[in-house]
């Protein structure tokens, strides 16, 4: 039982370390910010996670799993959130999304969709959709982006819409709540 | 040995962050990278078992002071200006006193030799006496708490003062907005409340941060913690809240008079146990007298103490935090 539990837990271990190799390894060869962002996310989600899943197996049947188990759902939820936050604010202060080879050209656009389709998980999905929808916002790559991906894009767009439709809902709550002229009334 | 290689990998981390700090002309990065260099830090103290400044230098360094700094880069520019003077004299001023100190390491004992005269002086009466006198595990508290108390005192009181400072220079000034209506205002501050994922799992972990800040406030005297990493944990949420939801809102959570309030509070309860212990008949300070049992009393003086600590520490952050960023808004 012993024996199977390390041989477990040794798997899991080289797993995750794979993953966070391969990581390392993407944020440096990969051609432009966002990708990157995929291959950094690789090592928040998969590398942390079997590496947890890892040492829980080593703690045996004490506290160590629970706390590690809590550091997992932390990761969870904060890495994903974070990967984010980054793109997004990466988005909005118009990082290129364009792929460049090593001489800084521009890669041809079949090259571009084959490079960042690859895997099918989560992530990757959720980088495109950023990419895609930034394309959108910045005007100047709208046009030369304009019918390849389309349909997936729909997805995406909306998804960016619904936050902007709840923050212009909450300003109105809560100027009507704080209309009583607290803030204005306190120092003169 | 696998301390040491850790120490060693971790060290080589910290040498090349700095390096990057000092090469990058933009200040976020720079911002960025002195983040990572505090948490770097941080690991480097838990491996050290200094659990107690790995925990303050995690929170303070890597979260709150970043914080900070991005909101004074957010009221000055973003990119550094070439110094006024060559990069002669600071090259040979920093090499100078980096001489120095490598000279000076030389004479330093070896990590972790039980013949150094840090394990020499008062530190062997302290772990002898503390059982018997204080009657807490974590010796750490009792020497910061009861044996070293005056030191603390002045701690809490640099940190009073370093607030005020701050008060007055950023001043509580409030920007020009009278004229503009609650929504325009609500558009012009920076906060994270038009990005629905990081505002719902910011907002979830809020509370257990506070959470966590009072279990590491009042498991002081068990384990590494107190009043200082329980001040800075707890006004790391009450930030985030803030970032979250923007500086107004941060503000109607926390009220600025509310922390100036805390801050003049902890060290007044600070010094209040320092009095009462006096009129009570022992010397400033001297926790003994404040019950029947020494021991208790001293259990009694280090929660109050630490309590008082926590406090100002918590209202320091925050009010600094709020002076930023109610200055951020043009």
């Amino acid at each position: 039982m012993d024996l199977l539990l390390d041989i477990a837990s040794a798997i899991l271990l080289l797993t995750g370390g794979f993953f966070v190799f391969v990581g390392g390894f993407g944020v440096m060869r990969m051609p432009e910010f966002f990708t990157r962002m995929h291959a950094a996310s690789l090592t928040d989600t998969g590398g942390a996670a079997l590496i947890l899943l890892g040492l829980m197996l080593q703690g045996g049947l004490t506290l160590v799993p629970f706390k590690l188990a809590a550091i997992f759902l932390f990761l969870f939820l904060t890495s994903p959130t974070a990967s984010y936050a980054l793109a997004n604010a990466a988005l909005l202060s118009g990082v290129s999304t364009a792929c460049r080879n090593e001489t800084g050209a521009p890669l041809p656009e079949n090259e571009v969709d084959s490079a960042d389709s690859k895997p099918a998980s989560k992530s990757v999905a959720k980088t495109s959709a950023s990419r895609t929808s930034g394309r959108k916002t910045t005007a100047k790559q709208a046009a030369e982006q304009a019918a390849p991906k389309a349909a997936a894009r729909k997805a995406s767009k909306k998804a960016a819409k619904k936050p902007a439709g709840k923050a212009a809902k909450k300003p109105a709550r809560k100027a009507a709540k704080k209309a009583a002229g607290k803030p204005a009334g306190k120092k003169s | 040995m696998i301390t040491i290689v850790f120490s060693l990998f971790l060290l080589t981390m910290l040498v090349i962050v700095a390096v990057g700090i000092l090469r990058t002309d933009n200040l976020f990065t720079a911002v960025m990278l002195s983040g990572i260099f505090s948490l770097i830090m941080a690991a480097n103290f838990f491996i050290l078992d200094a659990a107690d400044v790995a925990l303050t230098e995690a929170v303070i360094g890597a979260g709150i002071s970043t914080v900070l700094f991005l909101g004074a880069l957010a009221l000055t520019a973003e990119y550094d200006r070439s110094p006024p003077v060559g990069t002669w004299v600071p090259l040979l001023t920093s090499s100078a006193l980096g001489g120095v100190i490598i000279f000076a390491t030389l004479q330093a004992p070896r990590l972790g030799d039980p013949n150094a005269v840090v394990h020499k002086h008062v530190a062997p009466w302290y772990l002898d006496r503390t059982p018997e006198l204080i009657d807490v595990p974590n010796v750490v508290t009792a020497v910061l708490a009861s044996f070293r108390g005056y030191d603390t005192l002045g701690e809490v009181f640099v940190v009073f003062i370093a607030c005020i400072g701050v008060m007055s220079l950023l001043g509580r000034v409030r920007p020009r907005r009278d004229s503009i209506e609650e929504d325009e205002f609500d558009k012009r501050t920076d906060n994270l409340r038009h990005h629905l994922i990081p505002r719902v799992v910011g907002k979830m972990l809020v509370p257990f941060i506070v959470l966590f800040g009072l279990y590491v406030q009042f498991h002081g005297d068990f384990g590494p913690g107190g009043g200082f990493q329980a001040g800075a944990l707890i006004a790391a949420g009450v930030i985030l809240y803030s970032l979250l939801e923007g500086g107004p809102r941060g503000r109607e959570l926390v009220p600025e008079w509310f922390s100036s309030l805390l801050v003049a509070l902890g060290a007044f309860t600070y010094t209040c146990v320092g009095v009462v212990s006096m009129a009570m008949g022992g010397r400033f300070l001297d926790y003994s007298v404040l019950s029947h049992d020494p021991v208790h009393g001293q259990h009694m003086g280090i929660l109050i103490i630490e309590a008082g600590v926590g406090m100002t520490v918590t209202g320091v952050m925050i009010t600094i935090f709020h002076a930023f960023s109610r200055r951020g808004i043009r």
